[in-house]
């Protein structure tokens, strides 16, 4: 059950679903992925998903706190602080260059590229069913800074829907999904839709905050009151450099000298869990009004994937969340539901099959002995190039 | 099961009308995971009966017009399409045929592209492939075994891929099986244009051997012919196209005269001395020996008695031949006594040697002799034998460029032969055609056991050249013959393990008879309508959809059929990408041809 391309002719007529993983914005933001090997089985690595977990169950509440500290700095600031108007302005940058602007500027490549491929994609569905659904499980702004550039530049003409309505405070609502713009004649005798890309962070987003008893989206915001106290500096510079060790194992992160007061862990946590993101080990919302919109979107992909000729790609995802993965695997009973799940590398493929073993209308999609970065997810597995108009 | 998509709801004869359901329209569908195509025009369903799925075709589709108001008066129409039964799935296995009707209310479902497959890959066990289903774009996997003990047709106009398609198809025989079959089976691959000298078709080089035959000069290569082919009167009708009341049996006489006393050392040398001595001898000398007599000297290559013959003139007076004696002297020589005989002919008759002459020259030697043993002994008149003798000569200047013959019993084909006729003249291109298939079909017939142990595949590419029936320059008989061997090799070559794959661009030139022989066909493009009327006329597998898309076939797609297939194909032929493989008959590319060479030099 495996091929190296999702044909487009193929699923163009059928209502397409993407998930997108941490792995698609890997070069701006990393990933949970580390080189820590794990002590109990030494051919396996670890993620950040299960160190947390085994610290959880452990009950070591200060390496716990420390790896979260670690998380926020390295992850979740990153992705509040990006601002993509370094690397989206025109600058001339060479294809293959390996300089860290560069890499990060392919990244936003990739995207544009991706975003392009869906609208040109849904220009092809007949009237008044050119829309689609993103998933997807990270917290930066990828997506809406490169639509945003896009339209800018007025090649394309879409919309890009993220479920916020107003005008100087944009509030979250799961109900505005479902909105979708038409164009119509000034004398209202014929009428055309827009192409629409409906994008759903499904552990929310870096640009959400809580205000009263809704959700506000703002990209512009880039704070974010974590309070780290500056005393663990050094204790985070050791994680670091042991997470990113492929010699060291699970057991070398407990030898790490931690040294926090109760008082430290309980404002880290009580700042921290105002994030409106999900965390790697479980999802855990603190405030109902982000734990009901989490709900909402789950049940938006649940109903996605129940309906009749729906298609489901996923690219860079995991499916290490085990919610998701029941999820889908539940909707899977459907028969005229087609998922096709794009694998990084071998390695990959094998715990995919394993995880999707028996279901028929799973295609696993992998390059032979090739990895399937962006680049190669563009190139040869979703390449819409064939619809581009040649300029 | 698999994707409902509508009900049965009229049976009218063989047509049945489904109703169908609204997502039904989408190109594509899934289930399962299985891909699905959505009901069009020639797509396939099947309909549930009892434990069978009858298989249907989709030939037409419309809204119905009569449409139910609804409440708030919208107009609603239903989506119905006509289908045809063609055969019907139990127990897993497709079979051909309509044997169950469906029933109103019987549901449609949509076949898979396993199942499609499946259909038209029956018989076949998944190793032969040459291309995929036109529109479906299935891999098809022909029933090999079926295909080459029968006799083939391709046929298509210039540039729709024949030779793409013939290619294929060996080429894929050769990959396949070409270890096992080494051995058990000869082919031998007729080629006009010089298409097929490279190395097309085989894997190992070895077993393939090309003739590049050569009219205009001797450079050609020279096809090894064994001796007994030449000493055939048969093949020698053939080969100087001898009328069949007096010249064939002149022929057989020559032949037999040599058989007889073939054990006998010298015994072509004792024979010509003999006819010399009998013709001069002779108390009625005739004036139209000596022409005869020089002939036959100048073959054997005795040059001494070429001279002498060629002073030697008829003496009308005394109705003989005479000769001046060497100066001094003014007197004549004259042959007709035994002692004249002996006295001045005979020393120079009696040095001939003909242990180094070449088997078309003992040939025509022997016809000659023969010619001269006849006249003498009236058997026959001159003027019916002489156009034979002018054919012979001429014909054999074309047949010495062209064959090597040896009494080497081994036989030198390899497993594929090809025989590129490409430098040769019109003449050449049409006998030797007619003269290898009669040497293999014949030798073939007589050394094949029962059971056929052993197969002969001849390969005729462009064979409108040889088995037409409109050329209006040849002789009516000699065309009828050439015809007919070919029709009694069609007719019971099957029998005997000999098959034909013809190729061509003309259909409708070909004999019928041989058209109506074919077992199995691969049509590409043709629009012409006298060949489309005669495929309509001669193929009783072809239905009327895939008839009517003949004319419309792209370049390399063709519509299968013929007694190895249930049911008509339409397919789209592997396209050889390597270059070497291909057959050389690609178009020109005008663009780059006119584009070299832009250097010219205008000073």
């Amino acid at each position: 059950m495996s091929n190296s391309c999702i044909p487009l002719s193929d699923i163009y007529q059928q209502k397409i679903n993407f998930i997108i993983g941490s792995g698609a914005s890997h070069g701006l933001f990393p990933t949970l992925w580390l080189p820590l090997k794990d002590s109990n089985d030494e051919t396996k690595t670890e993620t950040l998903e299960t160190l947390a977990t085994k610290l959880e169950q452990g009950g070591c509440k200060n390496h716990l706190t420390l790896l979260f500290m670690y998380y926020f700095r390295k992850v979740i600031e990153p992705a509040i602080n990006f601002n993509p108007n370094d690397f989206l302005i025109d600058n001339p940058c060479e294809r293959d260059s390996s300089s860290d602007d560069c890499l990060k500027r392919k990244v936003l490549d990739n995207y544009e590229t991706f975003i392009d491929s869906i609208v040109r994609l849904l220009q092809q569905k007949s009237a008044f069913s050119r829309r689609c659904n993103v998933f997807t499980t990270n917290y930066d702004g990828c997506i809406p800074f490169v639509a945003d550039y896009l339209l800018k530049k007025n090649s394309l003409d879409f919309v890009l829907n993220d479920g916020a309505t107003g005008f100087l405070d944009k509030t979250l609502s799961a109900k505005n999904f479902s909105n979708y713009v038409c164009r119509s004649g000034v004398f209202g005798k014929n009428s055309t839709d827009i192409p629409q890309i409906n994008l759903i962070n499904l552990h929310g987003s870096a640009y959400w905050r809580k205000s009263a008893d809704v959700i506000k989206v703002d990209y512009s915001s880039h704070e974010a009151d974590v309070v780290i106290p500056e005393s663990v500096g050094t204790s985070l510079a050791q994680l670091d450099s042991v997470l990113n060790d492929a010699t060291k194992n699970t057991r070398d992160v407990l030898a790490i000298d931690v040294q926090l007061s109760s008082q430290e862990i309980e404002s880290f946590w009580n700042s921290y869990n105002q994030l409106p993101i999900v965390n790697p080990t479980k999802w855990k919302f603190h405030e109902t009004v982000f734990e009901e919109h989490y709900y909402q979107m789950l049940r938006l992909l649940s109903y996605q994937l129940e309906e009749a000729n729906s298609v489901l790609i996923s690219f860079a995802f995991s499916f290490a969340d085990e919610h998701i993965l029941n999820l889908v695997k539940r909707s899977l009973s459907n028969p005229k539901l087609k998922v096709y799940i794009c694998c990084f590398n071998d390695q990959e493929k094998a715990v995919m099959h394993e995880r999707f073993k028996g279901y028929r209308n799973v295609e696993l999609i992998a390059l032979d002995g090739k990895v399937l970065d962006f680049d190669a997810f563009n190139e040869t597995v979703f390449n819409a190039d064939l619809l581009r108009d040649g300029e | 099961m698999s994707i409902d998509v509508g009900e049965v709801i009229a049976v009218r004869g063989t047509q049945v009308t489904l109703r169908i359901f609204e997502e039904s329209s989408l190109e594509t569908l899934f289930y399962e995971g299985d891909k699905y195509k959505g009901v069009s025009i020639r797509e396939y369903l099947s309909i549930k009966r009892g434990f069978r799925q009858i298989v249907c075709m989709v030939e037409g589709e419309f809204l119905d017009e009569n449409r139910f108001d609804n409440d708030d008066n919208k107009k609603q129409y239903i989506r119905k399409v006509e289908v045809k039964p063609i055969g019907y799935f139990e127990q897993n296995s497709f079979y051909d045929g309509v044997k169950v009707m469906p029933m109103i209310k019987d549901k449609a479902y949509l076949l898979n592209e396993k199942q499609v497959g499946q259909i038209f890959s029956q018989g076949a066990d998944g190793t032969f492939k040459i291309g995929n289903m036109l529109k479906e774009d299935i891999p098809v996997f022909l029933p090999w075994s079926k295909i080459f003990n029968s006799h083939i047709g391709i046929f298509g106009n210039t540039g729709s891929g024949k030779s793409n398609t013939l290619t294929k198809l060996y080429t894929e025989l050769f990959d396949s099986f070409e270890d096992v079959i080494k051995g058990k089976s000869t082919f031998l691959l007729i080629d006009f244009n010089g298409e097929y000298v490279g190395n097309q078709l085989i894997k190992d080089t070895s077993n393939k051997k090309s003739y590049k035959l050569k009219t205009r000069d001797d450079s050609g290569d020279k096809f090894p012919l064994p001796s007994s082919q030449i000493w055939n009167t048969e093949i020698l009708a053939l080969l100087f196209q001898a009328t069949a009341n007096t010249q064939t049996p002149f022929l057989n006489r020559v032949v037999e005269g040599r058989e007889k006393f073939k054990s006998n050392p010298d015994s072509l040398a004792i024979y010509i001395k003999k006819t010399f001595e009998h013709c001069f001898v002779s108390t009625s000398q005739n004036n139209d020996s000596l022409n005869q007599l020089k002939v036959i000297a100048k073959h054997i290559g005795a040059e001494d008695l070429e001279e002498k013959l060629s002073k030697i003139f008829w003496y009308d007076q005394g109705g003989k031949f005479a000769c001046h004696k060497p100066p001094p002297s003014t007197s004549w020589e004259f042959f007709d006594t035994q002692d004249g005989y002996d006295a001045n002919l005979k020393p120079i008759v009696d040095t001939i040697d003909v242990e180094d002459i070449s088997v078309f020259d003992e040939l025509l030697v022997r016809i000659n002799l023969q010619l001269l043993r006849d006249l003498n002994n009236g058997y026959i008149q001159y003027e019916h034998i002489q156009p034979l003798l002018k054919r012979v000569e001429s014909a054999m200047t074309d047949l010495i460029k062209i064959f090597n013959v040896s009494d080497n019993a081994e036989s030198p084909f390899k497993l594929l032969n090809v025989i590129s006729l490409r430098d040769c003249n019109q003449a050449t291109k049409k006998i030797v055609p007619l003269l290898l298939a009669k040497m293999f079909y014949q030798e073939h017939r007589n050394s094949v056991t029962n059971p056929v142990d052993k197969t002969l595949h001849f390969i005729i590419d462009e064979a409108h050249n040889i088995l037409s029936q409109q050329s209006n320059r040849e002789h009516e008989s000699w065309k009828d013959y050439r015809l007919e061997m070919f029709e009694e090799i069609i007719k019971e070559g099957r029998k005997f393990g000999m098959f034909l794959t013809l190729s061509s661009q003309r259909p409708a030139d070909i004999s019928p008879t041989i058209m109506s022989q074919l077992h199995n066909f691969f049509i590409h493009r043709l629009v012409n309508d006298k060949d489309l009327f005669l495929i309509d006329n001669t193929i009783s597998t072809l239905d009327r959809m895939s008839k009517s898309l003949i004319p419309n076939l792209a370049k390399g797609s063709c519509v299968v059929t013929g007694t190895a297939f249930d049911l008509p194909i339409v397919m789209q032929v592997d396209y050889i990408e390597n270059n070497e493989h291909r057959p050389a008959s690609d178009d020109v590319n005008l663009q780059k041809l006119w584009s070299e060479n832009v250097e010219v030099d205008f000073f």
